[in-house]
């Protein structure tokens, strides 16, 4: 299995917020008003049918109102915000602050529309996260997030859902994203280790990467 | 897999409830096992067995039960409720 390695990502950091060693991509004040992204281009329609990708990620510190993306699959190349504007669908694993405090959302958007669920998350602690998605469940498919508070993914935090709205094939990939909606607000954390669980014998994700 | 509800749970913020409630229930067993796990108790084998044959389709179970009546309630008029009047300041943020 093997871990993304963002420094092999096209990085659009204006601002100087994204910091990219082998596994991990750490964002330093990254604000809610910036244009500001590390991205693959995996191919049309690359992220296809069931998959289940592993990563690890930490929320540090923000400044209210912050919101910053950890993995987004999409088809377009922009900010979160640019993407939803210009009509395009895309899931993603991001965290904003609600109320005061630190929260993980899974999230889509489709056709302009947000459809979304959280989990109350503790500062500079790491989660270990499944983020999974299976048509087989529910009309256009089901995304998951399994959060777990270890490495071996044995202790479980909380499952979120989200019935999805379209089956979509995806081209991009994201490791790092800003929002850009005109605040000032920002977000200090990381994530690392992300496997997309492609290309691994014996993996049950296997039979889908070998149709690639 | 699927749910049974209780003959009482009628209303969708019901079976929300009981949705809830399998789903804690399902993790703390899933901890339960990782306990095991960790303690030599159980081997990969035996745990990779209870991923794949319990937890992952009475998880799914569970979560397709919670997202269909997620979107019940959120379709619901039921309560006759206005945006206007029903969220209001708190006092601190006066």
């Amino acid at each position: 299995m093997a871990v993304k390695n963002p420094t092999t990502a096209t990085e659009v950091d204006p601002n100087s917020h994204i910091t990219n060693i082998s596994t991990r991509a750490s964002f330093a004040g990254l604000t809610r008003s910036e244009d500001a992204y590390n991205y693959w281009d995996e191919g049309v329609g690359h992220f296809s049918g069931d998959f289940e990708f592993l990563a690890t990620i930490t929320p540090t510190s923000f400044v209210g109102g912050n919101s910053a993306g950890y993995i987004t699959l999409a088809n377009l190349v922009d900010d979160m915000n640019g993407i939803k504007a210009a009509g395009g669908d895309g899931l993603y694993l991001r965290w904003e602050e609600t109320g005061g405090s630190p929260y993980i959302y899974l999230w889509e958007d489709f056709a302009g529309t947000s459809f979304l669920t959280s989990y109350l998350m503790s500062l500079s602690t790491l989660y270990y996260i499944k983020f999974k998605r299976d048509e087989a469940v529910t009309t256009y498919g089901t995304l998951y997030c399994y959060i777990y508070s270890d490495s071996a993914r044995t202790n479980l935090l909380a499952t979120l859902s989200l019935a999805l709205h379209e089956k979509e094939d995806f081209r991009y990939l994201y490791m790092v994203h800003s929002r850009n909606t005109a605040s000032g607000t920002s977000s200090t954390g990381y994530i690392e280790n992300l496997d997309l669980q492609e290309a691994a014998a014996g993996n049950p994700y296997y039979a889908y990467a070998q149709q690639m | 897999m699927k749910i049974i509800y209780p003959l009482t749970a009628t209303t969708t913020a019901f079976r929300l409830e009981v949705c809830y409630q399998l789903d804690e229930q399902l993790r703390l067993e899933n901890n339960a096992m990782g306990a095991k796990l960790r303690a030599g108790e159980i081997t990969r084998a035996e745990w990779d067995a209870y991923q794949r044959d319990t937890f992952d389709p009475t998880s799914k179970a569970i979560q397709f039960e919670i997202t269909k009546n997620r979107a019940l309630a959120e379709k619901s008029t039921y309560w006759a409720v206005d945006i206007k009047t029903a969220v209001v300041k708190e006092v601190a943020e006066i």
